[in-house]
């Protein structure tokens, strides 16, 4: 039977025209524009011209100029250390409440399949109103979570200080300022961190719970036999067993934290001052609010395409070795 | 003889109870007729469909334009006009890529001054629109003036949307102290420590220091001004880290520093403040008329009813300018149905179009006292029906200015703004050293941009 070689090529040529478009196209159009210089307040010039003679390539347009200008502009390095700090915490914190709610919820019962349904929904919350509905639950006016951390802990604390201080020993000061969370540079971006978290820390439960699923009751079972406690057991059975999920969740959150942006316009504005100023955050300012530095912007686009592809390269590494 | 005497009376009291009728019937009349606005009576652009990009537009500053008088322009010209919505934060962004798109499907855009410099390019020019349309150039204050032609003659953009800055106090609290409304930034220290010296519990004032859409710029602009400085000189270098803008960044940090505004105040924007004043959290608030309804209209019942309105403060001893915003509304030089937008444009910047809108007050949703012309500022019915708010803002307009019109002061914004944000996020701020750090940031842009050469 004579096979049809190009019926796979029709099945796929739809997706793959997609791909072009949408995504090699963008991605090979930024990089002709980071070499140029390239602002839409003024008509482009551009190095590759085709006229009438054909195409000809005017080889003084093209430099690494915006390249340069990346790593000599303050504010790009303060966005690459925002970003770092951003992913570090909300990796971190993702990673480690998204793991504690998994070990809370692996077990069954009815309860626990309700809460496995629900943990899906802040991953279906959009990041715009993710971070709309925190800067108003951040409100130190009305907002729910500052009056929970007044009542449930700045509260407490000062009555227990206020107790102590009753005795005639020692004299502490009780906790009276609130905190701006948005208008402290630290709490800022804890708070972005923890906005991040509130939508990715269950979707990483869920994947915890598989896997967590997906190790054999005998080995547990061998672990209490030889006289492990819960604490042992989880520390030096099930953290070793889970480490290949750990460090695809790691890898896959790095990569979401990198892209970080839509909480900023939100939530933070960048703020304050420049605390909160994500890569991404700053290179859509430049590009098209502030500058109009499509060039300077594509750079640095590229900048970060470069960071995201080694994490990327990392991330199906881990997963091919894992299958 | 006596009987021709009784006609005459009957008649002129007829007349007397008719005319008003005859007069409503008339407008009802007039605004269905081309004519009235204008507009060509054959319809050659009849079937034509206009695209506007505009944002906000449920906000019934702009919805009510949207909504009223939009069916009756149809049938005058067969022109339908589509308004598109976008959220104020992402409206920039789209609007310079529409405008510098060649084949964008937007036909009309509307911007704001400071976004306007950088569309000048591709905005058609207006200048023989108004003169054939037989507007009054002058019916529209200087800072609107200056705001739709940047630092040119050109007309870029017709005054659609203005908006000068108010206080907006709490005449209850102002009273329980004994002060007049504040006429310079200096009495609003002084009434509010009066209040805090009352021990009344309300924050004095509500200011707006967050980094969001560089809203914390807009009272600073009024310290600058009344203060007697500016943020460039005549040769485009920075000035405002002079003495006297130190002085004026200084006032407006200590509202915040003093404790006359809430610590929060620091990360607030205009919209978060403004909730304050209309939730009875705060005596006082200095922001944009169009927010005027919303004490007007709080839940609050001591809010609502105590809601009074003032010229922003100038400078003591110094000039009352504030900053005079505007949305102004261009036509893209590459669009397909140009003239239909002319056509379109006539009616909407037309000043019987901006009266009726402002007098109609029937749907609390699409209800607004936004104004451009002075002529229509200056309307008694329509301050009857706004309790005189519109004379308040024709006040404040008389001095307000706007910001410099240059292509570089988007870039320049964001360095003023976070410095201000700065100054108050900490408290140990050296404000002449933030100043002059961000005045070299700004240097740099200008040089870059070849003003020095």
């Amino acid at each position: 039977m004579r096979k049809k070689r190009w019926v796979p090529w029709v099945l796929v040529g739809p997706a793959l025209l997609i791909i072009v478009l949408t995504t090699i196209y963008p991605l090979l159009a930024a990089l002709y524009f980071s070499f140029h210089k390239y602002n839409l307040r003024r008509p482009p010039q551009f190095a590759i011209q085709i006229g009438e003679n054909g195409i000809q390539i005017d080889w003084s347009l093209l430099s690494l100029d915006n390249y340069t200008l990346a790593f000599s502009d303050s504010r790009f390095i303060n966005s690459l250390q925002v970003t770092f700090w951003f992913t570090v915490i909300s990796v971190a914190l993702s990673v480690i409440i998204g793991l504690f709610i998994a070990v809370i919820v692996q077990k069954g019962g009815r309860l626990h399949t309700l809460t496995k349904v629900l943990l899906i929904f802040p991953f279906a919350v959009s990041p715009a109103l993710k971070g709309y509905s925190w800067r108003f639950m951040l409100n130190e006016e009305y907002g729910v979570y500052d009056l929970i951390i007044d009542q449930f802990i700045v509260g407490p604390i000062n009555a227990l200080l206020s107790l102590i201080n009753a005795l005639p020993i020692v004299e502490i000061p009780l906790i009276s300022e609130s905190i701006v969370w948005l208008g402290d540079k630290f709490w800022a971006l804890f708070m972005l961190a923890m906005s991040e978290t509130w939508g990715w820390a269950p979707l990483i439960a869920l994947m915890f719970v598989g896997a967590l699923g997906s190790i054999d009751e005998q080995i547990f079972e061998a672990a209490r036999i030889d006289g492990a406690n819960r604490l042992q057991i989880f520390f030096r059975v099930t953290l070793p067993l889970l480490r290949p999920v750990i460090l695809i969740v790691t890898m896959l959150k790095t990569i979401f934290s990198l892209k970080m942006f839509d909480q900023v316009v939100t939530m933070t504005g960048g703020g304050p001052v420049r605390a909160t100023q994500t890569i991404n955050y700053y290179i859509h300012q430049i590009g098209f609010v502030r500058s109009l530095d499509i060039g300077y912007a594509s750079a640095m686009s590229y900048i970060l395409v470069v960071v995201l592809t080694i994490f990327a390269a990392l991330y199906v590494s881990l997963v091919l070795n894992r299958d | 003889m006596r009987s021709s005497r009784r006609l005459i009376c009957l008649f002129l009291v007829a007349l007397f109870l008719v005319l008003p009728l005859a007069s409503v019937y008339a407008d009802d009349m007039d605004v269905m007729d081309p004519a009235t606005f204008g507009l060509n009576p054959d319809k050659p652009y009849d079937g034509t469909h206009l695209n506007f990009l505009i944002c906000c537009s449920t906000a019934p500053q702009f919805a009510s334009a949207a909504v009223k008088g939009a069916a009756e322009f149809t049938a005058m010209t067969g022109i339908s006009v589509s308004w598109g919505d976008l959220p104020f934060g992402s409206f920039q962004e789209q609007l310079y890529l529409e405008a510098t798109n060649p084949n964008t499907e937007f036909d009309i855009v509307a911007f704001v001054d400071a976004w306007g410099t950088n569309i000048y390019d591709f905005l058609h020019p207006l200048n023989d629109f108004v003169e054939e349309a037989g507007f009054d150039w002058d019916d529209y204050g200087p800072a609107y003036q200056g705001a739709a032609t940047g630092l040119s003659d050109t007309i870029y953009g017709m005054p659609f949307r203005g908006h000068p800055l108010l206080l907006h106090y709490r005449a209850d609290v102002l009273e329980a102290v004994g002060m007049d409304p504040p006429a310079a930034w200096q009495d609003v220290s002084a009434i509010s420590q009066a209040i805090i010296d009352s021990g009344m519990d309300i924050a004095p004032i509500a200011m707006y220091y967050g980094l969001n859409v560089d809203q914390n710029l807009f009272n600073w602009y009024s310290h600058l001004w009344g203060a007697g400085t500016d943020i460039f000189d005549e040769n485009w270098q920075p000035v405002f880290n002079n003495e006297i803008g130190l002085a004026a960044t200084e006032q407006y940090a200590s509202y915040v520093r003093d404790g006359y505004s809430p610590d929060a105040s620091i990360a607030w924007n205009e919209q978060e403040a403004n909730q304050e004043l209309v939730q009875g959290r705060a005596a006082m608030f200095v922001g944009w008329w169009w927010m005027a309804s919303r004490m007007t209209n709080s839940e609050v019942a001591e809010v609502a009813d105590n809601a009074a309105f003032a010229p922003a403060p100038g400078w003591e001893g110094g000039e009352t300018t504030s900053y005079g915003y505007l949305w102004a509304v261009g036509v893209l030089d590459q669009s397909d149905d140009r003239d239909a937008a002319l056509e379109y444009l006539k009616w909407l910047t037309h000043p019987i179009t901006e009266r009726r809108i402002v007098l109609d007050a029937s749907d609390p949703a699409l209800d607004t006292n936004v104004a451009v012309r002075l002529s229509v500022l200056a309307d008694e019915e329509v301050n009857e029906v706004h309790n005189g708010l519109q004379g308040v803002a024709s006040a404040v307009l008389a001095d307000a200015r706007t910001i410099p019109l240059i292509p570089e002061y988007t870039e320049i914004i964001p360095f003023l703004a976070e410095a201000i944000n700065e100054i108050v996020t900490d408290p140990g701020a050296d404000i002449q050293a933030v100043l002059d750090q961000t005045a070299d940031d700004v240097r740099f842009v200008m040089q870059a941009a070849g003003y020095y050469d």
